[in-house]
């Protein structure tokens, strides 16, 4: 290769270089660091801080025990690789019919990094929790808060709801940040700042929202000034983050009049208490709620069954049956248990859990389905099934020489006396 | 419980409110304390009679079993071991874990005095304010620790361990308490003691009855003359003893029954009640209704007939009482006749009460697995396969002495013989397991042990069919001795039936047999290959020449760590496609799914150096190595991280033996890497032999040539 | 080496990718669909309302329950145990509250006892418990209790004539990790109360546990 370097043009070179076997196995190795230390970073920060920090972002910088971490990464990483086995393996391995397996192999492999692609970037999902016959046709994520910005009529029912995504609600849990938000379609415009992640102390108490003159927080580091008398304060993120319950200050403003001075703490959701804001004629609501989605249908749960194992309280065997409700009326039933999801229209929904965990025998026990709505939710099975198909034919071809080799070698002993 | 054993007694005398509650279980009957001295004599239960305990089937941790496997997990948790050894009167003895349950059972006296609990830490012992023994070898025997002041000491600390760990907020120092070894030792201790409690106390109600004389308490009932009244005599005339205690002085009548009826409670509850949590493991009889699963413990039918008999209408009690008094008398006359050591009547009795569960069982079509665990425990697989692997082992040795003589060739031929066998027994002890659980072999991390070992042998034994070096042979018994070893220790270490009843999540047949193994036999190539990997490095290491063996060497680690590969990325993917649907997702960063990846990428990093020419034959070792070391991590570090999905295999002290790993197999890169640059230095001085074309290795890799 | 260099600069790239500027003003772009079954939010509260939160240095609660106050009834303050009282009919002589006792409160036939001695009535056995009329509550369902009788309050030292006890037993309830019972009362005046039988029913069948 170093031989004809000199005559290559630029473009010849880029290529080679990102076909190369050295690039791969930078890459290859990159990922291993990134797992490892995001293994790590899971026992101290919890999964959804690590998964953020090292497996979907551009690049990591964090302390390792100590050691200051520079990484690209897994995002990052994943895109070059994708180029990278589509220049080497695909594009330029294409001709070399000896190894089909390989190639067949690395397609699926492609195929594989480009629906966690898809997925990653397409995929909606949320819970919902459902006690025998309750409906629901809306999910919320466990983990990403938004804030919804409602219109309503005249009986409280909403007409419109506008969102703030989580991602643009994130850099505001940094210190000192502030934001105004704004749209043509809304008569105010919001203003947050002093936004904390978590109010709730490991044991959900709310340390993190500060009564004025109470004394049991009298040292607490506020994130703001004492607002209708409570402050906030940033309490150690929980490591299960869905246990993460958010406040912020908000200021709602009106051609620089100020409508509203006031905190927005993180609700259920269950029954919203949103901020009410009336604005003429209009009434409008701002609402710090986990992400909600919103169903093409409706689930009714029908029965929740829950079958341990005799004697003991591990649960053997649990499952939902539900019934689809389309506008209103009751369709189809299904059965949804552990391993055999429910899939229409596109969304899959599982047996995710069942509660109240400790829930004496004979309560009522609701269950929890998680839904997803992932365009490729199949894709990795069928790259399976092609990587496995391209490696078993690689293999098959390498162990036959392998064979003949050690035989002929044997025999050249058996040979030698 | 014993709340809600109370609370039905409150609901049906109120005034029963009056008496003290029960001292707490240590400091009850037992608690005699000051002067403990070792057994003089012991007298065994007859043979038949242990015979026809050990069978009988009793429900636990979700699974019916015999009452054998119970005992041995019991005592193997208290002592270590499945037998215990004792020295009587100068002679030793070993007593079968049945004949110890046995006496925990009819002979608590004895028992109590029984050395069974082993502390390896003597600062544990000094912690509680008891002398140590000289050695771990020594057990303690419970009425050594109940010495005064010692129990409560016990349950001080551990009363404020179990503060620091409930407590979420102060979840670094719970991890701390529990890596410390003293903290953890006495945490360990107490728990040990409370379950060796319970079990002692099980059958008080048999043995002891009612702790008052109803006939001295009222003249409506007949006088015993011993001060108690059995139970089935108190349970018959429970009615009446409700009338009385409600009639004309029936205060008089509760005052006097006061103290017996807070024992009633304690010796129902550790009898075991139906509440799904009691450590009580005695769920022996089969229950009345035939669609019911779960079986019931004896606590229960007292439950029924005394504290919570209002429960029942009056023709349901008949007929439960019709049911369920034959086994009190049964059991009361077995304690009856050891009590009063007659051995032929205490053998009837056992084998009658045998007899009639067993019937249960069949009829309820669900003894068959009994009897095959039985024969599983009494043939002891695993243990042949631990030791012949040994003498394995030791042929291999010789062989190693004098390679070339015709002594070697004999040894190297018990080798194979022996190793067969061991793997023989390894694959039929497998496949026993997989019959009594219904289910493929792996679903736990002890049975990773056993099928990664059994598989790794196998794949040895082959490449060593094809590829005759004795390398492939070696690497086999070292792995079947190391692995059956591990299995062993594993499992004392967590002191647990290893024939367990899985998560729903886990019970899909289908994804064990695929995912599981898979993701298994990748594991197990990675071990192999980095085991091989070994071989090839100590050769250079040592300045074998023969280009042959080390070309045939290199073969064997890529070819072994291309089939894992093909198995570990498959294996991921596939697990991938059962989180997505149970979980709906494909990929969530678990741990133990980051550790798979990262043998698959291990592999791919290997493959891909390899085609690059980055590493030839020592770099594909020293790689294989790596690569075995990130199998270590996946397989046994992650589940130490106390984070994730997979953390199905918590153990705690295990740690050690992880890092252990780390630093040897650490310490046999840095060779590698001093062979690597010897031979550079080597080859920058002025050789003395020729070279091929400027490459640092002298020999080249086998497989194909880089393709750029 | 060619690795090292290669490291290098995917390192380099994925900083300069890693830069990005924030926006201190933002639009909202986002436009939701509200799911037909969603709940329905509740407008106009006030902070303390939406709070929904005990602050630090109060007590911590028991979870949350929820409830309609009947017309004409009115807020008392509450207590430890008494999660919501209120007073009714003239003088205020009627008062009704909903309690939560933790530890199961010992069993329906105890309460029902207690609360029939009060009433200066006999005590009653587990079958005369067990064959009161069952009504949904919460979650589940309880026992419904009507006395009469004359009626001596806790602490008080004589009895009150043509008095009348509406209630709802709810024991032995697994909540979480405790044992607790659930239980409405409403005493007053024989008339008073039963003028305020719907309002009772209502107040009953409003009660849900969560905000």
């Amino acid at each position: 290769m170093s031989r004809t370097n000199k005559q290559k043009s630029i473009p010849q070179k880029a290529f080679d270089f990102l076909s190369s076997y050295g690039l791969a196995v930078v890459l290859l190795a990159l990922l291993l660091a990134l797992t490892f230390f995001g293994t790590f970073a899971q026992v101290e920060h919890g999964l959804y801080d690590a998964s953020n920090m090292y497996f979907e972002s551009f690049i990591v910088v964090d302390d390792f025990k100590g050691i200051p971490l520079a990484l690209p990464g897994v995002y990052l990483v994943s895109i070059v690789l994708f180029v990278n086995l589509l220049c080497g393996a695909i594009i330029r391995a294409r001709k070399s019919w000896r190894r089909p397996g390989m190639i067949i192999a690395h397609g699926g492999i492609l195929f594989i990094l480009f629906s966690g692609f898809v997925a990653f970037h397409f995929t909606r999902e949320g819970s919902m929790l459902l006690y025998k016959g309750d409906r629901a046709d809306e999910i919320y994520n466990l983990t990403d808060w938004s804030i919804e910005v409602a219109k309503h009529g005249a009986d409280g029912e909403t007409l419109k709801t506008y969102v703030i995504e989580p991602d643009d609600l994130k850099p505001l849990y940094k210190k000192g940040a502030r934001r105004v938000f704004h749209s043509a379609e809304i008569p105010f415009e919001l203003e947050l700042y002093g936004a904390v992640r978590n109010i709730l102390n490991f044991k959900l108490e709310a340390t993190g929202l500060v009564q004025e003159g109470a004394k049991a927080n009298a040292g607490a580091s506020l994130s703001g000034g004492f607002v209708e008398g409570f402050a906030l304060a940033a309490q150690r993120p929980n490591k299960q983050a869905e246990r993460n319950q958010p406040g912020t200050y908000i200021k709602v403003r009106r051609d620089g009049e100020e409508l509203a001075h006031t905190l927005l703490l993180g609700g259920n959701g269950f029954t919203p208490r949103p901020l009410t804001v009336e604005v003429g004629e209009e009434t409008w609501s701002v609402n710090l709620t986990r992400r909600r989605f919103s169903l093409p249908f409706g689930l009714e749960l029908e029965k929740f069954e829950k079958e341990d194992h005799p004697g003991t309280q591990r649960a053997r065997e649990y499952s939902s049956d539900v019934v689809r409700v389309d506008d209103g009326v009751p369709t189809d039933r299904y059965h949804i248990s552990m391993n055999r999801p429910m899939r229409y229209g596109g969304f899959t929904v599982y047996q995710a859990s069942w509660g109240p965990q400790n829930a004496a025998p004979g309560d009522p026990l609701y269950t929890t389905l998680a839904v997803a709505h992932n365009p490729a939710d199949q894709w990795p099975k069928w790259a399976t099934y092609i990587v496995a198909i391209g490696m078993a034919i690689h293999f098959f071809q390498k162990l036959v020489a392998y064979l003949r080799r050690a035989g002929r070698a044997n025999r050249k002993q058996e040979d030698t006396p | 419980m014993t709340r809600r054993a109370r609370r039905h007694l409150i609901a049906l005398l109120p005034l029963a409110l009056l008496v003290p509650p029960s001292e707490s279980r240590a400091q009850g009957e037992g608690a005699t304390g000051t002067g403990y001295t070792p057994l003089e004599s012991y007298e065994r239960w007859p043979a038949e009679a242990v015979e026809a305990f050990r069978s009988i089937p009793v429900q636990e941790e979700g699974r019916l079993k015999p009452i054998e496997t119970v005992a041995r997990y019991k005592l193997l948790r208290m002592n270590g071991a499945k037998r215990l050894k004792l020295e009587v009167g100068g002679e030793e003895l070993k007593l079968s874990a049945s004949e110890w349950l046995m006496d925990c059972l009819f002979r608590p006296e004895v028992a109590r005095r029984l050395p069974v609990f082993k502390v390896n830490n003597p600062d544990v012992m000094v912690n509680i304010g008891l002398e140590p023994h000289a050695s771990p070898r020594q057990r303690y025997a419970y009425d050594e620790i109940n010495a005064p002041g010692v129990m409560r000491r016990l349950s001080e600390l551990t009363a404020g361990y179990s503060a620091i760990l409930g407590d979420e907020d102060r979840e670094d120092e719970g991890k701390a308490l529990r890596r410390d070894p003293v903290k953890a030792g006495v945490m360990a201790l107490k728990s040990q003691i409370n379950e060796f409690d319970w079990i002692v106390n099980a059958l008080n109600f048999a043995r002891d009855g009612l702790a008052v004389d109803l006939g001295e308490a009222s003249g409506k009932f007949e006088k015993t003359g011993t001060g108690r009244t059995p139970m089935s005599v108190f349970l018959r005339e429970f009615d009446a003893v409700l009338a009385e205690a409600r009639g004309e002085g029936g205060e008089e009548f509760i005052k006097k029954l006061g103290v017996a009826f807070s024992l009633l409670e304690r010796d129902t509850a550790t009898a075991g009640v139906k509440d799904k949590t009691s450590i009580t493991s005695l769920a022996m009889f089969p229950p009345v209704e035939r669609g019911d699963e779960e079986w019931v413990k004896p606590g229960y039918l007292i439950e029924r007939l005394s504290l919570r008999a209002n429960e029942l209408s009056q023709a349901e009690k008949a007929e439960f009482s019709a049911w369920a008094m034959p086994k009190i008398v049964r059991l009361e006359s077995l304690a009856a006749a050891a009590a009063a050591g007659d051995d032929a009547a205490f053998s009837e009795e056992m084998a009658a009460l045998n007899g009639e569960i067993v019937a249960a069982a069949k009829a309820r079509g669900e003894y068959k697995t009994v009897s095959l665990e039985l024969f599983w425990h009494r043939a002891g697989f695993f243990h042949w396969a631990l030791g012949l692997y040994f003498i394995a082992f030791v042929l291999l040795a010789f062989t190693w002495l004098a390679p070339s003589s015709a002594f070697a060739r004999i040894a190297s031929t018990g080798v194979w013989l022996m190793t067969s066998l061991a793997t023989l027994a390894l694959v039929v002890g497998i496949t026993v397991r997989c019959i009594l659980l219904s289910r493929p072999p792996i679903a736990t991390l002890y049975e990773t042990i056993l099928f990664i070992t059994a598989t790794a042998v196998i794949l040895c034994m082959l490449i060593e069919r094809v590829d005759r070096k004795r390398v492939a042979l070696a690497v086999a018994v070292v792995l079947g001795l190391g692995g059956m070893f591990m299995a062993m220790r594993f499992e004392i270490k967590e002191g647990r039936d290893t024939l367990k009843v899985l998560e729903a999540v886990l019970r899909s047949n289908f994804w064990l047999a695929t995912h599981v193994i898979c993701i298994n036999i990748g594991y197990m190539a990675a071990l192999v290959a980095g085991a091989i990997g070994h071989v090839y490095i100590f050769a250079r290491l040592f300045g074998v020449k023969n280009r042959d063996f080390l070309r045939s060497v290199t073969r064997m680690v890529y070819g072994v760590t291309c089939f894992g590969l093909l198995f570990a990325l498959v294996g991921t993917v596939l697990g991938g496609v059962w989180a997505n649907d149970s979980w709906g997702r494909f990929w969530g960063w678990d741990p133990k799914e980051n550790g798979a990846l990262m043998i698959c990428l291990g592999g791919l990093i290997l493959l891909h150096a390899r085609m690059g020419g980055y590493i030839r034959d020592l770099g594909i070792s020293m790689c294989a190595v790596l690569i075995g070391i990130i199998t270590i991590f996946s397989w046994w570090h992650v589940n130490q991280l106390e984070t994730g999905l997979h953390s199905y295999g918590f153990t705690s002290g295990i740690m050690f033996w992880i890092l252990l790993s780390y630093g040897i197999e650490g310490a046999v890169l840095a060779l590698g890497g001093l062979v690597f640059l010897r031979e550079k230095l080597a080859a920058t001085a002025p050789s003395q032999e020729p070279r091929a074309k400027g490459g640092a290795p002298p020999v080249d890799g086998g497989g194909e040539p880089s393709h750029t | 080496m060619r690795l090292p260099r290669l490291t290098l600069s995917c390192c380099t790239l994925a900083l300069l990718a890693g830069c990005k500027p924030v926006d201190d003003r933002k639009e909202i772009t986002v436009e939701r669909e509200i799911g037909k079954l969603a709940p329905k939010a509740e407008l106009g509260l006030s902070l303390r309302e939406r709070l929904g939160l005990k602050p630090v240095g109060a007590k911590p609660d028991g979870p949350p329950f929820t409830w309609e106050m009947p017309e004409g009834w009115t807020e008392a303050p509450g207590s430890a145990m008494r999660v919501a009282n209120f007073t009714f009919g003239p003088e205020g002589k009627g008062e009704c509250y909903f309690t939560v006792l933790p530890g199961g409160g010992g069993g329906l036939l105890l309460n029902l006892n207690r609360w029939r001695k009060q009433f200066g009535l006999e005590e009653v056995d587990q079958a005369a418990a067990e064959a009161l009329p069952e009504r949904r509550f919460l979650f589940g369902s309880g026992k419904a209790v009507d006395l009469e009788g004359a009626f001596q309050a806790m602490g008080a030292s004589e009895a009150q004539p043509g008095y009348r006890l509406l209630g709802v037993i709810m024991p032995e309830v697994q909540l979480g990790d405790m044992q607790v019972a659930f239980f409405v009362k409403m005493t007053g005046p024989a008339d008073a109360v039963a003028a305020q039988k719907d309002n009772f029913e209502a107040f009953c069948d409003s009660l849900r546990v969560g905000k």
